[in-house]
């Protein structure tokens, strides 16, 4: 436990002095204040617009900064042979792996909750008050974010940080696309049926994570929805990362 | 037990785990009602797409027709002010005219679907579709020939437009029988076009007719053994000429006056 504790800490200092990093909050907290302009063309609906989008951007910079931080974290060590020198101590593979996950998690954690802060403080800015029911949009915000640091951190185990953002990248867009693809093959033959279904259930289901839209139309979301978002999001971080443990102990270092 | 054997059970476990999760999640998100479309301005999403507005209004126009694709009435409220959001983020952009120039109708959303037709033919990429499909909303819903020849004639006239619709506009009016006037109309419609949701219309649509030609035929048979028209379809099945009134693809109730003639809620009187 000290040892993933450690890990951790470091991995977590690392993340918050990288300075594209820096590059790229400033950005999104400058998008995010920026929707106060967006608000005031829009029509008369300045609250839906800032909420929305400023929503919206949030997790769009926050999966940005997700797959930048995730996608170097276990090949760049490999290359960099700083991955020996950690192994050569008495850490094993699932330490350092873990020790990776809840470090770069808890820089994400903390990145997505200085957006959520600026994004609050521009809605009451606006005039609705604080935004209290966005908090439960957030909170599923950070379980994706973990389930999607732990599916980067395979990828980063498998191939170049290029290749592990691609791939992140295309797995957010399906993970987002299931339930269109289930609807489309409703009336088409049984095996596709079946094999899109079996998709359904195999690839990650982001969707759940996103609840954005009940939020902006003030609709009452079901606290068992987010719970079981984020069993599932635990449940599935744990594949991946023993996944990614098994992966890098087979590695040939 | 070896530690593999664990592993892997445990593997199982997890994994079933995160089946179940997912089907429990969807279990209770199908309980929630589902959030409308989130309706964003024009001026709002011109200003922060970069320029890139066809783009823009293509992936909104993919957004809309996922959510209005089972075109039930209660659906296409709204239909027409998304679509009138995708006509002013991208004027040019031609299918959400015609699109809503053939659905909004069947929720008796005609007035509406002629502004937007209209506003299609002014400003979108020349497409025969938008002229043709408000002629049809003239012929059908509003009984208004002389518009619905007007726009047919201008569909016939824009490039691209295929044959059939071509042959309608010329023959439009010059048919005595109405309804097969609007059949061929629908025959035209269903032959050219690749969007599933449109050729189910218009296959809904030939059907409706088929079986008002159907029934009227029964009719005749009716008179022919009983020496009178049926007063009521219901006659039809007593008398054994048909064993059940089909059902009509919209599922509005058939009927009669006692003359030879059925008729629904769409029959073009």
């Amino acid at each position: 436990m000290k040892n993933i504790f450690v890990i951790a800490k470091n991995t977590f200092r690392a993340a918050i002095r990288d300075r594209i990093l820096h590059g790229i909050l400033v950005f999104a907290l400058l998008f995010i204040l920026f929707t106060v302009f967006l608000g005031s063309i829009s029509l008369g609906e300045d609250l839906v617009v800032i909420r929305s989008i400023g929503l919206a951007g949030m997790y769009l910079f926050g999966m940005i900064i997700t797959i930048f931080l995730a996608s170097s974290l276990i090949s760049l060590e490999i290359e960099r042979r700083t991955l020996y020198l950690i192994l050569s101590k008495p850490v094993s593979t699932l330490e350092l792996v873990l020790g990776k996950f809840f470090g770069l998690f808890a820089a994400i954690a903390l990145i997505t909750l200085c957006m959520a802060a600026v994004y609050l403080g521009v809605v009451a800015y606006a005039g609705g008050g604080f935004d209290a029911p966005s908090l439960g949009a957030i909170v599923l915000q950070i379980f994706e974010a973990g389930l999607f640091v732990a599916m980067v951190m395979l990828f980063s185990s498998l191939a170049t940080p290029f290749a592990a953002a691609i791939y992140g990248i295309l797995v957010l867009y399906i993970g987002h696309s299931l339930s269109v693809l289930l609807q489309y093959v409703q009336h088409r033959s049984i095996a596709l049926k079946a094999v899109a279904k079996a998709l359904y259930y195999i690839v990650p289901n982001l969707e759940k994570f996103n609840i954005r839209n009940a939020i902006v139309h003030h609709m009452p979301v079901d606290v068992g929805m987010i719970l079981l978002a984020g069993l599932y999001a635990l449940l599935y971080a744990a594949v991946l990362l023993y996944l990614a443990k098994q992966l890098l102990a087979k590695k040939d270092l | 037990m070896p530690r593999t054997v664990l592993h892997v059970i445990i593997g199982i476990v997890v994994c079933a785990g995160i089946v179940a999760t997912q089907y429990s999640f969807d279990v209770l998100k199908n309980q929630q009602p589902k959030p409308p479309l989130l309706l964003i301005p024009a001026p709002v999403i011109r200003s922060a797409d970069m320029g890139l507005h066809s783009a823009t209004a293509a992936f909104l126009w993919v957004g809309v027709i996922q959510r209005f694709a089972t075109l039930a009435a209660d659906r296409l409220n709204g239909l027409a002010a998304h679509i009138k959001t995708i006509n002013d983020v991208d004027p040019k952009f031609s299918y959400p005219y015609a699109f809503a120039e053939l659905v909004l109708p069947a929720g008796d959303r005609v007035d509406e679907a002629t502004e937007i037709g209209k506003r299609g033919i002014a400003v979108a990429d020349p497409d025969w579709q938008i002229p043709y499909y408000l002629g049809v909303d003239y012929h059908i819903y509003l009984k208004d020939r002389k518009n619905a020849a007007i726009y047919m004639n201008v569909a016939a006239r824009t490039p691209g437009a295929p044959a059939n619709v071509k042959y309608v506009a010329a023959t439009y009016g010059n048919r005595q029988d109405l309804r097969q006037q609007t059949r061929a109309i629908w025959v035209s419609i269903y032959e050219n076009s690749r969007d599933g949701i449109v050729q189910q219309q218009a296959e809904a649509q030939i059907k409706h007719i088929d079986t008002l030609d159907f029934l009227e035929k029964a009719a005749a048979l009716f008179k022919e053994r009983i020496g009178r028209y049926p007063k009521t379809l219901g006659e039809l099945v007593a008398q054994k000429i048909l064993k059940a009134i089909p059902p009509d693809p919209f599922g509005l109730p058939y009927d009669t006056k006692g003359d030879g003639k059925v008729f629904s809620k769409f029959e073009a009187q």
